[in-house]
């Protein structure tokens, strides 16, 4: 890209540096690994806040017994608190599955070879 | 683990070695509650059971701080970030539960039910923000402290100076409540005064941060954990075998639960209830009138009670009779300022004492009132409603902003580690916190079931054996002259829920000295975290970042120590002169580091555009709104800063929660004042986005 007649070229013989390639796709791919990680991020929250604030709100309106249990004593005692331990369990497992799924993980031996092969001259 | 490095970090040989120490340390610290239960039978005296928790237990910490003691920047500050996600999770574990959460939380949830929850979600609703929001980041930032990050991403001194005045606003309050624990508890456990309990203590904690900093808390944190979680769920999976046949009370006190409910129907409407309550709402218009006029009215009551020594004296009364009357004259107050005083926390104490159920509400019912009720009642349900939910928002915030369990993510081997030690950390805290509401709940069915309605001639022998050690925790008076106990007859201080759990579950002392050395786990690595944090930012972001950026790394942890015993000793001073309304400065720290941190935190991860003056601007006028509430409504903090009259509160809500105003005002400051002045530097831009990922910088 630093040459400047490049793009007196026609498309086909530009002499892009394979680096130069793989640099773009290495930029294209933490982009999108944002967007869908933010993605990811958003609607956890929402869950997050519809269990949070949701039931709490409601809880005189949700106090019906069921199975023994008066329902909104039962999620605040116990009910959201496992949500949230499920919301984070999705989470950390999901961004990891993300993060490999883009090569952009931390510890090399994991990656997939086809994912990684790419670029791996570059990233190291 | 003393030599961290020889193995890979995070590797399976690592992980092994820590599993079998930790297995081998669990084992030991069960055979050896086992031994002294045995050794209890034999006729051991109890003060030596509690010598032996003490020291064994502190001897163990201090063991560990030892074997742990380094010099080494990482490994002191980070724990040479090769912390496995699980054991991390433990550390974080023993790190967050504080004594408020080991002893006083089930007895909050007794006495408040439904409402006391709040404390339940927020303090573990925030784990998720921390996850999503904070957690991975600042792994990959990678550096040693919260004020690092601010100076780092803001760049300039003042983001990262108001950062360490924000960490000891925030951490000094607390780690005071925590030594005061650490007093109380190892004074309860072994008889001596307070204020050597204090400083016993601050021994313990001492040796093991200042030798080995993060690495020797982190390791002695999970030791901590393993003893706290042991101590609190042995008492109650017992107490719920008793009551329910089942060793998993977190599934089967759905049906004290509905117990409880009935027998509160039924006190509601007791006639012997209403007959004390009668008497109670008696006494407080009693109170009520002297209060109108105080002069006259001690006057006349010195000038009854002189009448009726002299009466008695007259008519040559039984001795106990003229002692008592006697007594009655000698305690009454001399001054008018003391009489006023007394009279006010009499009335307050009446006031309660007149409502059904000892000023209750039904242990399931979510929010006091009633929404379909009198104005007044929708009035009062509206704003519980409203109390409740923002209380839950300034825990949640706050939770995830606390400094001290922040780092604890610095110290681990990766990123996905982080992710995944939040998860374990919320796995661990909620082993307590499931279990203290049904705790609670089995306590209440105990007293409303075995307690309300036995005669005061043939107490449960763990309430007489309470009330003796100490009236304030638990006493009784017959109100009604019956000679049966009834609810409102009795008070109780919330810490005695969980002290006398193991008596109330018909288990022998050693329990007891169980509960205390797991008291005594809890504030000890609380106190351990908090304390580290307070003199890293000290030294590292005060001394080494600000003052002298040529230091070596040798001398940065010589000042870091030296400073971790000045704040240590600051600390057990302040604690020492049991400071009044302790837990609200506790309390208030969560609305302090919610207002300071949150918003600064996050949107620096999470929007490139967020330059320094936003941050400077949001964290001030965040933790400025909040004080200033703070000190506006709280009556305490009313009176010394000396403000005349009526509280003015915002909407009805308590000054616990002032955080719920302080951080949306954070929030809004830092976005409009980053958009008034120019984007942050690009350098500042690219790291932003390094931190969005796992991998490798390229």
């Amino acid at each position: 890209m630093d040459d400047p007649n490049a793009h007196s070229l026609p498309f086909a013989a530009q002499k892009y540096a394979l680096s130069d390639v793989a640099a773009a796709l290495q930029l294209l791919r933490r982009k999108k690994h944002w967007q869908r990680l933010k993605r990811l991020t958003a609607w956890l929250l929402l869950l997050w806040t519809v269990v949070t604030f949701g039931c709490t709100y409601f809880a005189r309106e949700l106090n019906v017994v069921v199975l023994g249990w008066p329902f909104s004593y039962w999620m605040a005692a116990q009910g959201v608190l496992l949500m949230y331990l499920f919301i984070i369990g999705v989470y950390a497992w999901s961004v990891h599955k993300l993060d490999v799924m883009y090569g952009l993980q931390e510890e090399h031996s994991t990656v997939p070879a086809s994912s990684a092969a790419a670029v791996s001259g570059h990233e190291s | 683990m003393g030599k961290g490095l020889p193995y890979a970090l995070g590797s399976r040989a690592w992980m092994a070695r820590l599993n079998k120490l930790y297995l081998l340390y669990t084992l030991a610290f069960v055979s050896l509650v086992a031994v002294l239960g045995v050794l209890e039978q034999m006729g051991m005296p109890r003060s030596w059971i509690g010598f032996v928790f003490l020291i064994a237990t502190i001897g163990v910490y201090a063991a560990i701080g030892l074997v742990c003691r380094t010099t080494d920047a990482t490994e002191y500050y980070v724990a040479g970030r090769s912390v496995p996600a699980v054991y991390n999770g433990m550390a974080t574990g023993a790190d967050w539960m504080s004594a408020a959460s080991f002893i006083g939380m089930a007895g909050t949830l007794y006495i408040s039910g439904y409402t006391g929850l709040a404390f339940v979600l927020g303090w573990t609703g925030g784990y998720v923000l921390v996850a999503l929001l904070l957690a991975p980041y600042l792994r990959k930032f990678g550096q040693f402290t919260i004020p690092d990050f601010l100076g780092e991403r803001y760049g300039g001194h003042i983001p990262r100076l108001i950062g360490v005045v924000a960490v000891i606003l925030v951490s000094f309050t607390y780690v005071v409540a925590q030594i005061y624990g650490v007093g109380l508890i190892t004074s309860r456990l072994t008889g001596v005064a307070f204020e050597l309990g204090v400083f016993l203590g601050l021994g313990g904690i001492l040796v093991c941060s200042f030798l080995g900093g993060m690495r020797a808390v982190t390791w002695t944190q999970v030791a901590q954990y393993i003893v706290l979680i042991v101590a609190f769920l042995i008492p109650v999976m017992w107490l719920s075998i008793k009551q329910t046949s089942s060793p998993v009370p977190q599934l089967s006190y759905g049906y004290q639960l509905a117990q409880v409910g009935q027998l509160e129907q039924t006190l509601i409407s007791d006639p012997k209830e209403l007959e004390v309550q009668a008497i109670f709402a008696q006494r407080a218009k009693d109170l009520e009138a002297k209060l109108l006029n105080p002069a006259s009215a001690l006057r006349a009551d010195r000038k009854a009670a002189q009448t009726l020594v002299a009466s008695l004296k007259a008519a040559q009364a039984p001795l106990n009779e003229r002692a008592a009357a006697e007594r009655v004259l000698a305690t009454m107050p001399r001054t008018l300022d003391g009489a006023t005083s007394q009279w006010r926390a009499q009335l307050e104490v009446a006031n309660t004492k007149m409502k059904p159920l000892n000023g209750m509400t039904p242990h399931a019912q979510p929010f006091a009132g009633d929404p379909d009720g009198s104005e007044q009642e929708r009035d009062s349900f509206e704003t519980s409603r409203r109390n409740f939910i923002a209380l839950v928002f300034c825990l949640v915030f706050g939770t995830a902003a606390l400094p001290h369990v922040l780092v604890r993510y610095y110290t681990t081997p990766s990123v996905r580690a982080a992710r995944q030690s939040v998860t374990w950390s919320l796995f661990f805290i909620l082993l307590l916190y499931l279990t203290a509401p049904a705790l609670a709940v089995m306590v209440k069915y105990e007293i409303f079931n075995g307690l309300v309605g036995s005669s005061f001639d043939n107490l449960p022998a763990w309430v007489s054996a309470w009330s003796k050690v100490d009236p304030s925790l638990l006493s009784l008076t017959d109100i009604n002259k019956d000679g049966l106990v009834q609810l409102n007859e009795l008070s109780m201080g919330s810490d005695i829920i969980v002290l006398a759990t193991p008596e109330i579950a018909g288990l022998p002392y050693v329990a007891s000295g169980l509960i205390a050395a797991g008291g005594l786990a809890a504030a000890l690595s609380t106190a351990d975290g908090l304390l580290l944090t307070v003199a890293n930012a000290l030294s590292h972001d005060l001394y080494y970042k600000l003052i002298d950026p040529k230091a070596s790394t040798a001398r940065r942890v010589t000042i870091s120590k030296m400073l971790l015993l000045v704040v240590a000793l600051a600390a057990a001073y302040v604690a020492a002169q049991k400071p009044a309304d302790i837990l609200f400065l506790v309390s208030a720290a969560f609305s302090l580091a919610a207002s300071a941190f949150f918003p600064v935190l996050t949107l620096g991860i999470f929007w490139k555009r967020a330059n320094s003056t936003g941050a400077i601007l949001g964290m001030l006028s965040g933790l400025g709104i909040t004080i200033f509430y703070m000190a506006t409504t709280h009556p305490w903090l009313r009176q010394a800063f000396g403000m005349q009259g009526e509280a003015q509160l915002w909407w009805g809500i308590q000054s616990i929660s002032a955080g719920v105003f302080g951080v949306p005002v954070g929030f809004a400051v830092l976005v409009i004042a980053s958009l008034l002045t120019p984007a942050p530097p690009l350098a500042v831009q690219r790291m932003v986005q390094r931190l969005r990922y796992a991998g490798p910088d390229v």
